[in-house]
């Protein structure tokens, strides 16, 4: 096992290489200037000689920015800044990526957070009671829902939403967009979070909703292997209650597979969603990177994909690792 | 019944059931009658056929031409003149495929195996011919107009307009409010209905081509990997590591916004981003049938390795291959939705589902039609690719087979 983790490790940084290594070469790739801000050419001697300003200006922002290096040479001096952890400066801002991203993060945790929590805290007792219940009108309901909002895109879920419980025609329930009302500042501490729930019930639902529909399946399929499994039949023999024999023997079972798609979602726990940011204006990560793609912030495109990179790479690690530790029979020899 | 003591059990079980007692069922055979006891599978597959058929025969269903029109004693047809080289070429394709299907089974085994090349030729002699002699007409002709002059008479499509027909004074006309707008007009005036059928096109293509090139690409690095094994497998692996790790969807948005936005380019990311499955599927399977004695009798004969990957052991590993393939459908659309719905899809004029719940999002609460309706048509086609899925899956899953 001490073996596999140190192998994977080390196989950790080729890849890393190679996503940072293709990213940046697709956005150099770039037709266009990403070094000039959008001046449109003057006609005429005074436009000859703003050219002639703007070529020299050009130039010295390129050099600014680095672009003037051939791309391998930027490549290997950015890969130098990150290995200090230093992400260089959006360039639509000037900030600091960092303080970028850690402006932007918050939303999203909470945002996934939730979303996780809602997830598992539905789907396995759902998926527990439809293996019991199998082939029942239960089962069969519940399996076809499930079924019907794996398949229903988000972004058809999310403006339904929006258009039926945020708007006075039909239910005006929740708020339409953000995550606050105007000025919460101005809020005490309860009234705030209660503010800040009611802004998050939308979002949350339709990050929440096709991951509770897959892990409730998983469960399922994962239960009804064990149910027929002999010792199962043994703990009832013995006299072990019904529910005990299910969720002490049977599910502790098919909790494997069920605890390593928890490393699927750690990227998006802060990665974010492009779209669900997007409908309900939500300035989170997903935002963040959308807009960097829009601007051609490149600082920022690279930084978003590197985390999200390093987030894959650390959940597949804790997928094994977590596969090993719950079920001895796993041996990575 | 006496038990057949001769034959494996299945087979006998089966030829039983089926009433052809002595002659065995091909694999393929049972799969087909495995996935045809599916009732959901088989609606799936219906759903998928019928998006096939809007798919190719969409121009005779919507169009702003009428079929025919008479007008001072001379008869037109502008639908049909008005045929666009691709729509030409795309009925030649349904075409040669329907043919081939029907002709395949009445030639001789000899001749049949020539029959897709043969095929592929008539299509592809058809296509230059359409090339050569079809031009694109930009026919701006009021047909509407004359069809409501005295003396004229005219034959419309069920839905008589085309998709990038505009008309401001009907704009933003929910379903049913006006006669000819089945589904309402979207805020430009133009007929929902017509681009919704016509969007089925795109996404097709999307679906298909995009997956076809993760399938091509996973199928022959999962080959090679289990194939060969030791530092191949190791180099590929790695590689199908570093994609999975790609933040996909963000890659895709990235790379339209670099250069542009273009159908093949989307089809082509999603398929490089999403063939990893396919070959571990194909990988695992390799490294089982590599073991086995006919792959050892071919090296025996002396065949080239590329002859026996792909002629002897890939037909006998490409089954969970096309499950895959057929939930990576659904995906595909749902990520080319998901890109149009950000305004990053294909180039507008061109209607496709996702573009069009673009357009609602100017105003969903104004025109709930238009978030309704194409999210409705992704929902539906997404859902049947993977009732198609599933079929597969559980037709192919010897332990769910009932003997």
């Amino acid at each position: 096992m001490r073996d596999y983790l140190i192998r994977r490790l080390l196989l950790v940084v080729p890849t890393l290489l190679g996503i940072t290594l293709i990213t940046f070469v697709i956005i150099r790739l770039a037709p266009g200037e990403p070094a000039t801000l959008g001046g449109t050419a003057a006609g005429g001697e005074a436009g000859r000689q703003a050219t002639a300003a703007s070529a020299e200006l050009l130039r010295a922002k390129k050099e600014l920015l680095g672009l003037d290096k051939p791309v391998p040479v930027q490549f290997l001096i950015w890969l130098r800044r990150v290995a200090l952890l230093d992400f260089g400066h959006s360039w639509s801002n000037n900030q600091p990526v960092i303080t970028v991203i850690l402006d932007h993060i918050s939303p999203t945790l909470q945002l996934n957070i939730l979303a996780v929590a809602v997830i598992y805290a539905i789907s396995i007792p759902l998926g527990v009671g439809q293996a019991v219940r199998r082939g029942r009108l239960f089962d069969r309901s519940t399996t076809l829902i499930s079924f019907l909002l794996y398949a229903a895109p988000v972004y058809w879920v999310g403006p339904l939403l929006l258009i039926y419980f945020c708007n006075p025609e039909h239910y005006a329930w929740f708020p339409a967009g953000e995550l606050n009302r105007p000025f919460p500042e101005n809020l005490a501490f309860f009234p705030w979070l209660y503010d800040r729930l009611v802004h998050l019930v939308l979002p949350v639902v339709c990050q929440s909703y096709a991951g509770l529909a897959y892990l409730s399946k998983q469960t399922r399929a994962g239960l009804l292997e064990n149910l027929q499994a002999d010792y199962v039949r043994t703990a009832r023999a013995k006299g072990v209650s019904r529910f005990r024999a299910v969720v002490h023997h049977a599910l502790r079972n098919s909790l494997i597979p069920i605890v390593t798609i928890m490393a699927m979602i750690l990227p998006g726990l802060i990665g974010g969603s492009i779209i669900i940011e997007t409908i309900f204006s939500i300035q989170g990560m997903g935002y963040l990177s959308f807009n960097a793609i829009l601007q051609r912030d490149y600082p920022v495109i690279m930084a978003t994909t590197t985390f999200a990179a390093v987030l894959t790479l650390v959940g597949l690690l804790l997928q094994d690792i977590l596969y090993a530790w719950l079920d001895p029979r796993v041996s990575y020899a | 019944m006496p038990e057949d003591p001769g034959k494996p059990l299945e087979s006998a079980g089966a030829a039983a059931a089926d009433g052809l007692a002595g002659e065995p069922l091909t694999y393929a055979a049972i799969v087909r009658r495995q996935f045809l006891r599916n009732r959901a599978a088989v609606v799936g597959l219906g759903i998928v056929a019928m998006l096939f058929a809007v798919a190719i025969l969409v121009p005779f269903l919507a169009s702003s031409y009428p079929y025919r029109i008479r007008i001072d004693g001379r008869t037109h047809y502008p639908l049909f003149r008005n045929l666009t080289p691709q729509d030409l070429i795309i009925l030649a394709a349904a075409l040669c495929l329907a043919t081939w299907a029907v002709v395949r089974r009445l030639l001789p085994a000899r001749l049949r195996r020539w029959s897709l090349p043969a095929c592929l030729v008539v299509f592809l002699a058809a296509c230059a011919v359409i090339r050569a002699t079809v031009r694109e007409r930009n026919d701006r002709t009021d047909y509407r107009a004359l069809a409501v002059r005295p003396g004229a008479d005219a034959i419309w499509a069920p839905i008589p307009y085309s998709p990038q027909e505009t008309d401001l004074d009907r704009k933003r006309q929910p379903p049913g409010r006006l006669a000819g707008h089945l589904l309402g007009t979207d805020d430009l005036g133009r007929d929902v209905f017509s681009r919704l059928l016509w969007s089925t096109r795109v996404s097709l293509a999307v679906g298909f081509v995009a997956e076809g090139f993760a399938v091509a690409i996973g199928v022959f690095l999962g080959a090679l990997a289990g194939y060969f094994g030791r530092r191949t497998d190791f180099v590929i692996m790695r590689l199908v590591e570093i994609v999975v790790c790609f933040p996909g969807f963000f890659l895709i948005l990235t790379v339209l916004a670099v250069f542009g936005r273009h159908l093949w380019l989307i089809m082509l990311m999603i398929g490089l981003l999403g063939w990893t499955e396919n070959a571990r599927f194909v990988r695992a399977e390799f490294l089982r049938l590599r073991t086995m004695e006919y792959a050892m009798a071919a090296r025996a004969l002396g065949l080239g390795w590329a002859r026996i990957v792909f002629r002897h052991l890939l037909p006998n590993g490409i089954a969970p291959v096309m499950v895959n393939a057929s939930f990576g459908v659904a995906a595909a659309i749902l990520i080319e939705g998901g890109l149009s719905f950000l305004g990053f899809g294909v180039a507008p004029p061109t209607a496709t589902w996702g573009t069009m719940l673009n357009d609602g999002m100017i105003n969903p609460v104004a025109m709930p039609w238009m978030i309704i309706l194409p999210g409705l048509a992704i929902f539906t086609a997404v859902a049947a690719y993977n009732l198609v899925g599933e079929g597969l899956r559980d037709a192919l899953d010897p332990r769910l087979r009932s003997a």
